[in-house]
């Protein structure tokens, strides 16, 4: 088996032999920089896709001095453009490469970790062709489209043994970490009902008609295994409000908030066995993910979940895990918050449950590269936080009730159903399964 | 003679409210509620509010005018105009039918008819003050009251097509029940304030629904307005609402309409699907959607639906609406679908959508 470079990352990390072997192409402009490894320590690192997302992520991996990137991917050059500006502008060099198709990067560069933030209708062929290189990835939430994309990266993941980590950085903060440890310790007695507060939608557009396309966007390769339609004025951001490539604000906080009641439930290797609910779909205009869910999981515990837009919802955004003995509520802005005060200042003993402690997502990412642990939020984990959202997304548009095997990962009710667990892709593109 | 045997049928219903639903439901369907309309000299712009009602199955429906004064012949009256008046021996005899327990629906405008008769204010819940009204937009509707039989199973919030919002009232909160509001949106003439748009009052034994919505005349059309002034007109007559809500009941961002007053059959949802191009209006392809969803999901229901698609596909509808009917059959179709899929795969405008149907069907 060939020697990798993260295998001998992992084997250098800590070892004089590190100060040897530099036979990666890492600019010697980097060196001397203020607490930065030596170059041929530092973990080589790309990206692929670089809109706000991506920028944003990018910006925060840039300020680890163990790592560098050497090459950058997108579809429009114009975020090539930004992407290139920020990264040759932080190493003060011009040495990143910069592709318009991450076929050809992963072919060309020998790169340790990918970061790789697209929409989602691309997540599954990018993540497991990355993965299938041995490459590590740090992707964004919700792991996939589709079901069946989501096991396939998960399943790609597992069998090159690389390294995943979700954006779902809410994890790597003390509020949701702390809330979880006290729910999955008891400290709101048996967890019966759990209440998940989404945004709403964004209201519809119309139908804008056809329009020219951007100078520098690919749009045949921004399309890629969607349907082909004419460009509309709608791509980076707003992709998510159009069901071919996104679910909308459902399956955009899956990955969040969905993802923080597993955590606190331990079911981040399982789902839910029913889901039930009605989405409010717009009848006009090209926007057509739901404005407003609202949807009731079942789990074969008897728990159960309402996942809905917050105004719904009696605490609003967050996750709130009700439990025979009081209910604890985790919310972006250091949120945690109790049915009695007491409950927050419970200490967690050392025979407890510990759940996994990270302070820094990014940082978890690197370290795990190194360590080859699994990071705080793997891509099993993030597959079954984006199947409550994408089950409940077919439970709505069949307007039928689900009876869901989460072993099996079948709808047990509905052979009809049963097919909206992938998206069909359009000629040339095809994706690998791996089972 | 009708109405006779409905009062026996009424008294009983008081008896039996509780205790037997379903026997009062199957007690209904024979009987034919009536209604008469009270409209101006020019009855034309009563003729929807008659059909609106007879469309329901429930009621059969006259238009009056002027000093129609034989309420008790009926178990509804509607007033639809500002432009009436009353002797009063005829105000007197309308009092009367409401205290015995008459069913009553106030139409928008007419709440001012009556500005110097003090029952009246009791009887619309409203006291008329100058004529003023926001230009017509499109608003949201806002659920006050869930529980109410009229509005009862209604999405929350809803949108309702350009109408003019009426805010030449005062309202007198305890004798009316609000069942929705909107808000009087400054942009268009309005005082930002919220404004009871649906609400009911109670008058003796009589039962009143006021509306102040369908002022414009399209509005009219509005599912919202449709379904909630039936239902509305149904709880007045009766105390009790039998009719379904609508599968195409506007939500918060869309609305819909029913050009004629009544919904359109599958066949005249996709004849206008058929005409879709990219970049025009899509609603009659979400509109057969919503059918399929809001059906009961039997396999038979899924294959009637299936060979309308089939036969959609082979039809001279546009490229654009065969697409979208591909990736619907896509998971509702059945193998029957298959040959007629295949042979659209060699139809270099039709091939991609065909291969994504067949990619699920095939699975």
């Amino acid at each position: 088996m060939k020697e990798n470079r993260r295998g001998f990352i992992k084997k250098a990390a800590g070892s004089a032999l590190a100060m040897i072997a530099a036979p990666y192409i890492i600019p010697g402009t980097a060196l001397g920089k203020n607490g930065a490894l030596a170059p041929s320590e530092r973990i080589v690192f790309g990206g692929i896709g670089l809109g706000s997302q991506g920028m944003g992520n990018s910006r925060g991996f840039l300020n680890k001095k163990e790592i560098q990137y050497v090459a950058i991917c997108d579809v429009d050059a114009r975020h090539r453009n930004n992407a290139m500006a920020m990264i040759n502008g932080t190493y003060q060099n011009n040495d990143c490469r910069s592709y318009g198709d991450y076929r050809e990067m992963l072919e060309k560069e020998k790169l340790d970790a990918i970061t790789i933030a697209v929409p989602d209708h691309w997540h599954a062929l990018i993540s497991t062709a990355v993965a299938n290189k041995g490459i590590d990835i740090y992707g964004e939430k919700p792991l996939a489209r589709s079901i069946k994309e989501a096991r396939a990266i998960v399943n790609a993941v597992n069998k090159n043994n690389v390294i995943w980590q979700t954006g779902s950085w809410q994890r790597s903060l003390a509020n949701f970490h702390r809330g979880a440890e006290l729910v999955i310790n008891g400290r709101v007695g048996k967890v019966t009902h759990v209440e998940v507060g989404l945004p709403n939608g964004r209201k519809p557009i119309g139908t804008p008609p056809p329009m020219p396309l951007p100078e520098g966007l690919d749009w045949e390769m921004w399309l890629g295994p969607a349907p082909a339609v004419p460009y509309r004025g709608v791509a980076h951001w707003d992709w998510r409000w159009i069901m071919d490539y996104s679910g909308g604000q459902l399956t955009d906080w899956a990955g969040h908030h969905i993802d923080i009641a597993h955590w606190g439930l331990g079911y981040d290797k399982t789902g839910p066995i029913s889901i039930e609910g009605v989405g409010v779909y717009p009848r006009e205009g090209i926007f057509d993910v739901p404005i407003a869910y609202d949807f009731i999981c079942e789990y074969k515990t008897g728990v159960t979940m309402r996942v809905a837009n917050a105004s719904k919802q009696k605490h609003g955004m967050g996750t709130v895990w009700h439990g025979d003995k009081g209910w604890v509520h985790v919310d972006r802005g250091d949120v945690i918050r109790a049915s009695d005060p007491k409950i927050l200042e419970e200490v967690i003993g050392k025979d407890e449950i510990q759940l996994y402690k990270s302070t820094d997502h990014q940082q978890n990412f690197i370290d795990c590269i190194r360590s080859r642990e699994e990071t705080i939020t793997p891509a099993e984990t993030a597959h079954r936080s984006i199947s409550v959202g994408l089950l409940g997304e077919i439970a709505m548009l069949t307007g039928k009730k689900l009876a869901w095997d989460p072993e099996q990962e079948l709808i047990t009710n509905s052979a009809y159903a049963n097919r909206l667990l992938v998206r069909p892709y359009r000629n040339p593109w095809k994706l690998d399964m791996i089972s | 003679m009708r109405k006779t045997i409905f009062l026996v049928i009424k008294k009983v219903r008081y008896l039996l409210i509780v205790a037997l639903p379903v026997l009062l439901s199957q007690c209904d369907k024979p009987a034919s509620l009536s209604a008469v309309i009270l409209a101006e000299q020019e009855v034309v712009a009563a003729e929807p509010v008659k059909a609106i009602l007879e469309n329901t199955g429930l009621f059969d429906a006259d238009i009056k005018s002027n000093n129609f004064a034989d309420f008790n012949k009926y178990d509804l009256v509607v007033l639809s105009t500002s432009k009436i008046s009353w002797s009063d021996d005829v105000k007197a005899a309308f009092e009367t039918y409401l205290k015995n327990g008459g069913g009553l629906v106030i139409l928008n405008s007419a709440a001012n008819a009556f500005p110097e008769w003090d029952a009246f204010a009791a009887i619309s819940g409203v006291k008329p003050l100058e004529s003023r009204s926001s230009e017509p937009f499109e608003f949201e509707i806002m659920e006050q009251k869930v529980e109410h039989p009229i509005t009862k199973g209604l999405p929350g919030n809803w949108l309702h097509m350009p109408d003019y919002l009426l805010f030449n009232t005062s309202y007198l909160p305890e004798d009316v029940e609000i069942l929705a509001a909107a808000k009087a949106d400054t942009l268009y003439g309005g005082d930002g304030q919220i404004l009871p748009v649906l609400f009911t009052v109670k008058y003796g034994e009589g039962r009143i629904f006021h509306t102040t919505l369908g002022t414009a005349p399209a509005s009219m059309q509005c599912v919202g307005f449709i379904a909630t002034l039936q239902r509305g007109a149904e709880w007045a007559a009766t105390g009790v609402v039998s009719q379904a809500v609508p599968v195409d009941f506007p939500n918060s961002v869309s609305t819909h309409e029913w050009i004629d007053y009544k919904p359109l059959t599958i066949d005249e949802i996709l004849n206008k699907a058929a005409t879709y191009e990219v970049g025009k209006s899509k609603k009659y392809l979400t509109d057969f959607s919503m059918q399929i969803k809001n059906s009961d999901g039997k396999p038979e229901t899924y294959a009637m639906f299936e060979d309308k698609i089939l036969e959609f596909l082979q039809s001279d509808a546009t490229v654009d609406s065969k697409r979208y009917m591909c990736h619907e059959l896509s998971w509702m179709g059945s193998e029957k679908s298959i040959a007629v899929l295949d042979n659209l795969i060699n139809n270099k405008d039709l091939s991609e959508a065909a291969s994504y149907a067949l990619y699920r069907l095939r699975m």
